[in-house]
């Protein structure tokens, strides 16, 4: 079919025209029009030939005969519009009838125009320039539709497998199965920025955090994994919620565009369940329900994350409070706000309220219920609420939802007194070979990178010697002199080892290590890979990376993890 | 822990016996900082059983003392992690090593 959309003022060259019609003298007069204007002609005597023409040259125009014998013009265009259902080339009937009815009828056949015999060449000319102008028009249409067609499903493809990503890093089933929490979340799209997430860190200590990233869809769902990630790791090596909140604020400040941040509810409840600490950043009112009432309000105290990178001290933000039994807390993100309630009003914070202590905290089916409020209510922005019993949810153990267990689990933590002692890797290693059957091979290694992972925490974050200074023989000296100094005189700060050995599905074993330190850390994203034959410094993290796999910087740069991986054979064995 | 200097066919071998870390830096450049007239130093470490990345620093300060002298170092009775630290270190594009005692 003829592409090109702007038509040739001098002529219709390249035009195909097909005239179906059994009358010759009329057919001769049409022929000898149309090729004075250029176009080629496509000829048949019968509707029969007429559609076998079409089908094969697929004609920019049709010059349809009325009556014909065997197969009508009328009959012969139903067929052709059979064919061709998207209606893409004008049929224009010549005809002798002046019944307004037969008119009709062409029409309703699919036929888009009349001529009326005997032919005029100016009413053909003018009839012909009017149709192939809307031909081009119709052309153009349909192209930029089917292209939009083919966009439109790439996209909804690519915002499905998004999605996917992102339920896999914060799912609502997920959160549905603990016990004493339910949450709905309705997207205003395919994709949603809103999110809920639970941790659990060593100690038992649940975090939830309800976040709502501005706007909705594809951008607003990108920041939903790395905020879940942080917390679940972070979570998962004990850091405080101060600074996991520093850290997703930083993250966010760094990585995400001015205009978009992250509003967001962060509820923390102390390992014993009997307090709850909170930080509202943006969110909605947060709501505490007990024995029917509303007894505590969390309004926003923060701006939300991602806004500014100078925060006040989130210690001083939180709000504390304690727990009794049969406490709810209910958080929810604005579009929760937006929705309609049974008047048709948007709910607004007292509509929501109302609602709650109605009918909504009492039902059983919490989720469901509030999944269909928000399909039901046609919000243009993402949805989500969660109801929470923080009593039930601690009762039910934290690291009930943390991962894999350990097979077991030792734990050293040290102060100045011990930093003083010295930090002997090779004895730690020994006492680790009365816990688990080690190798003679695995307990120098061991021994070695742990040698390493405490001096390092040691010299660099609690201490916070920089290594450049070991750069010449005097200033080795002076590295050492100074370690000695400040070591003697060190007050506070604190080095926390955790080793956790798993069994690994092939039977053997891994001990992941973890050392953080109490010092600042430091920006591990801009630390550059880089050899270090030519000076004195920055070799001990080679060494773990030697014997260890998987080394990775944690938190604010004050914690690192390793993995150590343990033969399947742990008999004491000599393996050099 | 303890360190054992031998004057031995013009050169000057260290011993050095046990953990081999930050502890011994005074020590380890006392047993070479005054010695400028031996052509090579011999660093034994078939007794060593532990070392450390501080231990690294220590042998490249040796290094740096020796060439100074226009004399060589020689990293003696390499086995084991030791060799493995070293290796990683690239310090066999610096040093002669041999795993011989």
């Amino acid at each position: 079919m003829k592409a090109s959309c702007a038509r040739d003022p001098d002529g219709d060259a390249a035009i195909r025209i097909l005239i179906v019609d059994d009358d010759p003298t009329t057919c001769l007069l049409l022929r000898s029009f149309l090729e004075k204007r250029g176009s080629h002609v496509l000829q048949a005597d019968n509707g029969v030939d007429g559609i076998a023409l079409y089908r094969e040259h697929a004609p920019d125009l049709v010059l349809m005969d009325v009556m014909m014998p065997e197969l009508d013009g009328l009959e012969t265009t139903r067929l052709i519009r059979d064919i061709d259902p998207d209606h893409a080339s004008p049929i224009l009937f010549i005809t002798a009838l002046d019944d307004e009815r037969q008119l009709a009828a062409c029409v309703a056949a699919g036929g888009d125009d009349f001529l009326s015999k005997p032919v005029s060449r100016i009413q053909l000319d003018a009839k012909l320039d009017s149709w192939l102008r809307i031909q081009d028009l119709y052309q153009v249409v349909r192209r930029q539709r089917d292209a939009l067609d083919v966009l439109q499903q790439l996209n909804q493809q690519d915002k499905r497998l998004a999605g996917e990503v992102r339920d896999c890093a914060a799912s609502i089933q997920r959160i549905n199965q603990q016990d004493g929490l339910s949450a709905a979340f309705h997207p205003a799209d395919i994709l949603g920025g809103d999110f809920l997430v639970l941790a659990h860190d060593p100690s038992g200590r649940c975090f939830l955090l309800l976040g709502d990233f501005t706007g909705h869809g594809m951008a607003a769902a990108m920041g939903v994994v790395p905020v879940a990630q942080t917390l679940e790791r972070m979570a998962a090596l004990g850091a405080d919620a101060e600074d996991i909140l520093t850290t997703l604020n930083r993250d966010l400040v760094d990585y995400l565009p001015v205009s978009l941040f992250l509003s967001m509810a962060l509820l923390v409840i102390e390992p014993g369940g009997d307090r709850i600490r909170i930080w509202n950043a943006g969110m909605p009112d947060l709501v505490c329900v007990r024995a029917g009432d509303i007894v505590h309000r969390v309004a926003s105290g923060l701006v939300p994350l991602g806004v500014q990178r100078d925060m006040p001290p989130f210690a001083a933000a939180a709000v504390e409070l304690p727990i009794e039994g049969g406490d709810c807390w209910v958080g929810f993100s604005d579009g929760l706000l937006e929705s309609v309630g049974d008047r048709g009003e948007a709910l607004g914070q007292q509509g929501v309220e109302q609602a709650l202590l109605g009918d909504w905290l009492q039902r059983d089916d919490f989720e469901d219920a509030l999944q269909g409020h928000a399909e039901s209510s046609h919000v243009a922005d993402d949805l989500t609420i969660f109801r929470l019993e923080p009593a039930r949810l601690a009762a039910a153990g934290g690291g009930a939802a943390g991962g894999e267990q350990p097979l077991w689990r030792w734990r050293m933590s040290l102060h100045a007194e011990q930093m003083r002692n010295g930090l002997q890797g090779p004895s730690i290693a020994a006492s680790l070979a009365c816990v688990h059957p080690l190798s003679e091979r695995a307990q120098r290694e061991l021994g070695i990178v742990l040698g390493e992972l405490l001096n390092n925490a040691l010299e660099h974050g609690v201490l916070g010697l920089d290594s450049s200074l070991k750069d010449d023989a005097s200033g080795f000296s002076a590295y050492y002199g100074e370690r000695e100094r400040r070591l003697r005189t060190l007050q506070g700060g604190m080095i926390h080892l955790d080793i956790r050995c798993y069994r690994m599905p092939d039977t053997t074993h891994a001990l992941r290590l973890f050392v953080i330190d109490s010092g600042d850390g430091f920006d591990y994203r801009r630390r550059a890979t880089q050899q270090h034959n030519g000076t004195l410094a920055g070799r001990g993290l080679s060494i773990v990376e030697e014997f260890c796999t998987g080394l990775r910087f944690l938190g604010r740069g004050n914690a690192l993890e390793a993995e150590y991986r343990l033969g399947g054979n742990t008999n004491p064995i000599r393996e050099d | 822990m303890a360190l054992e200097t031998i004057e031995q066919d013009n050169a000057l071998v260290i011993r050095v016996r046990g953990d081999f870390d930050f502890r011994l830096h005074r020590s380890f450049r006392n047993t070479y900082r005054d010695v400028t007239d031996t052509s090579r130093f011999v660093i034994d470490l078939s007794g060593t059983s532990y070392m450390d990345s501080s231990a690294l620093g220590m042998l490249l300060l040796l290094r740096e003392h020796a060439q100074a002298h226009g004399a060589k170092v020689e990293l003696r009775g390499v086995a084991g992690e030791v060799a493995r630290i070293i290796r990683i270190a690239n310090f066999e594009q610096l040093f002669t090593i041999s795993s011989e005692n």
